[in-house]
């Protein structure tokens, strides 16, 4: 099967797309989905699955997170983009108590299977009420899936095994990396499962976790310090819940220094849980306490430059893990 | 309440052997008191007690051997009256003879997760010690004793790579224990005492030891090289440096060409060489209980007359059984002297593995020598020294070994 080279978003379209042509209890909802959607990923959808498929909604998050609850206790899957993930938060009630909790509860021996799409992360502006990074809620609220794809082959892949998971999955698309390009496989049957993480670059001497936005960054910042002769391993974990520990702490155990690199706050941020699983399960491998980098903890600035010094760039990881291996 | 009384962590010792008990069952003792005597590979060691008490039971009769860490006995708070003590021990079981105690059996997932690593050296060993936790655990599972070593990290923190260096440095040890239970050293029949006639003599743990290290460097392709070296300048020289030794100028002009030559200066392992920047020289002494080989720390740093003393310290504990642990392990370059006890006319000897060389020094001889005299010879009288030169053939080929000697030929007689 042959690769072409995609936008993110598209290449989440195109999961989206691959697995509506083969099952027909796949819908989408959200504000313009049958314009095409806010970042294009619903272009074209309309015209081949037609309007019962493709429901341009008002603004009613928590409406359409409702909805996708009941619709998947009945085995349908909907698809719900929140359009930004801050918007979420209407929906709390319904997202991390109905579809995380349900299940459960209720005894429900059917798959609720449901993609809430959260596009996450700074944009270039869009301000402090449209740049939230809200992947931690998913991580703290038992009963829900989490993925964060940073390239468009993972933004494809998780697309569609979220789209065969029986559990609801919070699909965080990263808004830094929307128009990012990279090779997609046009393979039907190709998948990225949920829960299993990728090490992007190794290195011997610390391991930086990451994920999202962040991992162009952390290759870039371990490119500099290869020069410098500190080797990073970069792992990506494209999913938070389930996350893979056993690659996380196999790659900590060969490098003995670990740092957690994300755009969500620092504190409190899904950093905070990472770096006390690993130093609660293999302190004894440690050199050094695990380091945490994140966003600032003031709301995120209107300004793009601002917006950007809030954020971990490449010379803060990399100063980050400098400091790190002074430890 | 009892507690246990356990044979305590010493270097890489693992096995030891009861000599004597030095407090008796309801005796009290204080803190620092001599509790018992044991004889390990290497030396013999008094234990002393960590906190005063009253030893409540003996587990263990003299002579018995034990692995670091066993049970020997049993002893209760200081103050514990006689019939407090009879009642505790009322409820304990028999005493147990020197078999490995069995552990309570501890749940299946916890036993995992303690042989994955969750066993770092307990607190009280890394007391007052900046280490680093991963260097907590790999000292406990090489037994290195933290407290011997020099951190590398920032002000002075001890990391894993500084345990695993000195492991590196001490694993002849550990190997010669596992030789010892791969192949003991054995004659074919159980020797018989001819009464008047012969009598037997069972083997020190020191004894056992040496033997085994013996087998083992004997099964290293090992060759030796001689230099003969004219001491005329390094004698002149000696008279201008009151109190030095000849032993110490050798060995200082040795350790200096080692630095030029860090190849010789090496520890072998299977999949790679161990480069030392540094000298940890070996001096093998004869003792009455056999050979040691007590290490001078950084050889390269002493001058002729601190090596001079250095030499003469090491010495004078070998002979007197004074020797700590910590100073006959990590040696990286062994000097064997059997010149000084006798005059030898060779002095060939069995590598000190994992040491990649030796240098054997045989006794000085006076002998004529052709020297270069205008532009033809003559014969002189002159003192000379033999040296030989022992290496590992699968670390080293002759070149590099020649090149060697060359130096601290050049070097001795350009003193």
């Amino acid at each position: 099967m042959s690769h072409e080279v995609m936008g993110y978003n598209a290449a989440m379209g195109l999961g989206l797309v691959e697995e509506m042509r083969t099952d027909e209890s796949i819908f989408i909802m959200g504000q313009g989905v049958v314009t095409g959607g806010w970042f294009g990923m619903e272009k074209g959808l309309v015209a081949e699955f037609g309007a019962d498929r493709v429901i341009d909604c008002g603004i009613s998050e928590a409406f359409e997170a409702g909805l996708a609850a009941g619709a998947s206790i009945v085995g349908m899957k909907p698809v719900i983009n929140m359009g930004f993930g801050d918007f979420a938060l209407i929906a709390g009630d319904e997202i991390y108590h109905k579809l995380a909790k349900w299940r459960y509860m209720h005894g429900l021996d059917v798959p609720m299977t449901a993609v809430i799409i959260f596009p996450i992360g700074a944009m270039g502006g869009a301000g402090p009420e449209h740049s939230s990074c809200t992947e931690v809620l998913g991580m703290h609220f038992p009963g829900l899936k989490v993925v964060v794809p940073s390239t468009p082959e993972d933004a494809k892949g998780l697309m569609k095994a979220a789209l065969r998971e029986p559990n609801p999955v919070l699909f965080h698309s990263v808004q830094g990396l929307g128009w990012s390009r990279g090779d997609v496989p046009l393979d039907p049957d190709f998948v990225v499962p949920i829960g299993k993480a990728v090490t992007r670059r190794a290195g011997a001497d610390l391991t930086i976790v990451t994920y999202g936005s962040m991992v162009p960054r952390s290759l870039e910042a371990a490119e500099t310090l290869s020069t410098e002769g500190i080797e990073c391993e970069v792992i990506d974990l494209r999913s938070l819940v389930p996350l893979d520990w056993d690659h996380v702490l196999a790659s900590v155990t060969r490098t003995h220094r670990a740092m957690v690199v994300h755009e969500a706050f620092r504190t409190a941020g899904p950093g905070a849980e990472i770096a006390a699983q690993i130093q609660e399960r293999i302190f004894f491998e440690l050199e050094a306490p695990v380091l945490r980098l994140g966003a600032k903890d003031f709301p995120l600035c209107q300004s793009a430059d601002l917006e950007q010094a809030a954020i971990p760039s490449a010379g803060s990881i990399a100063d980050t893990a400098r400091q790190l291996m002074a430890i | 309440m009892l507690k246990d009384l356990n044979i305590p962590r010493m270097g890489s010792v693992e096995n030891a052997r009861l000599v004597a008990w030095k407090v008796q069952i309801g005796e009290a003792y204080a803190a620092g008191d001599t509790l018992y005597e044991i004889e390990t590979d290497k030396t013999t060691t008094e234990v002393e007690a960590d906190e005063a008490g009253v030893l409540a039971s003996q587990l263990a009769s003299e002579g018995d051997e034990f692995k670091v860490g066993d049970r020997i006995g049993q002893w209760a708070a200081a103050g514990t009256n006689a019939a407090t003590l009879r009642t505790l021990l009322g409820g304990e079981p028999a005493p147990l003879t020197a078999v490995e105690v069995e552990p309570v059996a501890a749940p299946a997932h916890l036993l995992a997760s303690l042989e994955t690593g969750l066993r770092p050296l307990p607190r009280s060993a890394a007391a007052g010690q900046r280490i680093s936790p991963l260097a907590r655990r790999l000292a406990a599972l090489h037994r290195v004793d933290p407290g011997t070593l020099q951190g590398s990290g920032p002000r002075g923190r001890i990391t894993g790579k500084d345990i695993l260096k000195a492991s590196a440095s001490t694993s002849s040890a550990e190997s010669a224990l596992v030789v010892q239970a791969a192949a003991p050293v054995s004659s074919a029949a159980p020797p018989v005492v001819v009464e008047g006639q012969s009598t037997f003599l069972p083997h020190s743990m020191r004894r056992r030891t040496i033997a085994n290290r013996m087998v083992q460097a004997a099964a290293i392709p090992s060759l030796t090289a001689d230099m003969e070296i004219d001491l005329s300048a390094l004698l002149a020289r000696r008279r201008t440096m009151p109190g030095v030794s000849v032993l110490a100028l050798v060995a200082h002009e040795a350790v200096a060409s080692l630095l030029d030559h860090p190849r010789l200066n090496a520890h072998w392992h299977d999949d790679g060489m161990l480069q030392w920047d540094t000298v940890h020289l070996g001096i093998a002494v004869d003792t009455p209980d056999g050979l040691v080989v007590p290490v001078i720390n950084h050889a390269e740093r002493l001058n002729p007359l601190g090596l001079t003393h250095a030499i003469a310290e090491r010495a004078d504990k070998a002979r007197n059984g004074r020797l700590r642990l910590d100073e006959m392990e990590g040696g990286t370059f062994t000097i064997s002297n059997p010149g000084s006890v006798g005059p030898v006319i060779r002095a060939e000897a069995l590598l000190n593995p994992p040491q990649v060389a030796l240098l054997g020094l045989p006794g000085m001889v006076r002998t004529p020598l052709a020297i270069p005299d205008g532009d033809g010879w003559s014969i002189a009288v002159r003192p000379v020294l033999r040296a030989s030169l022992t290496f590992d053939h699968r670390a080293l080929d002759g070149g590099p070994v020649i090149e060697y000697l060359n130096t601290l030929k050049s070097r001795i007689e350009s003193l």
